[in-house]
């Protein structure tokens, strides 16, 4: 299964994704009107996105409808999880300076 | 989620000192160095370049934005340590203060910009111009 990450590493495609978010289903051609590039190009965005698992497509006679499958994008929470803790430690770390040095200055005894 | 290109990180936190004392802690060097990183520098004005830096992971360049004592600061950084600012992939940090009721003061940390959402808007805004164009230029006719 192509990575999310690599799905939505295109600008395009994020539009895409944002515009299933906002509208709900929706067909290639309601997809494609707003782009500047051609629908057989927003059909190839479509096919990587469904390859990822971001979109369904159902058929409904001759057009194909797009859904936003939301569930994968739990990969990107958890990218950024490492980040969030990082600034935890560095708050947990702001708030025992404060306590230690109430006063503005900072004893040079302290500094590595 | 609100939007799946906007990555925020967001904190807050409630501290016993003043919010010219948190300013003091979150913008000298002398501070940040005790707490954030190995080593610090700011200069605090907008524009003014400036880094941090981990012994372990190596020195992040700044670049500071926003500046108004005591109650808001933002700069952004480069992910990658040791390469310039202007190389790099940046995230934006902003800093608020306000004073918490019976004094301290209530902290609020966001990082914005994971995954290029900047280059992501700018993006929208050059389709949105050449959409135009292209309506202008396929006037009376079917568009595409």
């Amino acid at each position: 299964m192509p990575d999310v990450f690599l799905a939505i590493a295109d600008p395009t495609r994020r539009g895409i994704l944002e515009r299933l978010r906002a509208d709900g289903s929706l067909s290639v051609t309601e997809l494609s009107d707003p782009l500047p590039i051609s629908r057989q190009a927003v059909t190839k965005h479509l096919n990587v996105l469904e390859g990822a698992g971001l979109i369904e497509q159902e058929r409904h006679g001759r057009e194909r409808i797009h859904r936003l499958r939301a569930e994968p994008l739990q990969q990107l929470d958890d990218w950024l999880a490492p980040y969030s803790a990082a600034w935890d430690r560095r708050l947990t770390r702001l708030r025992q300076h404060l306590e230690q040095h109430p006063d503005k200055e900072v004893p040079d005894e302290g500094r590595d | 989620m609100r939007d799946v290109t906007e990555k925020t990180l967001e904190k807050t936190l409630e501290l016993g000192a003043s919010p010219e004392r948190v300013w003091q802690a979150i913008t000298d060097p002398a501070e940040l160095s005790q707490w954030f990183g190995d080593s610090a520098a700011l200069d605090l004005r907008p524009g003014g370049d400036g880094h941090m830096t981990w012994e372990s992971y190596g020195r992040h360049a700044v670049r500071v934005e926003i500046v108004e004592p005591p109650y808001h600061l933002v700069w952004s950084w480069v992910h990658e340590p040791d390469v310039a600012y202007d190389l790099g992939t940046v995230t934006r940090v902003e800093w608020s203060l306000s004073p918490r009721e019976g004094g301290g003061t209530v902290l609020e940390l966001r990082e914005t910009g994971f995954r290029e959402e900047t280059h992501f808007e700018s993006n929208v805004t050059g389709w949105n111009r050449e959409l135009e164009e292209l309506r202008a230029l396929v006037a009376g006719s079917e568009a595409i």
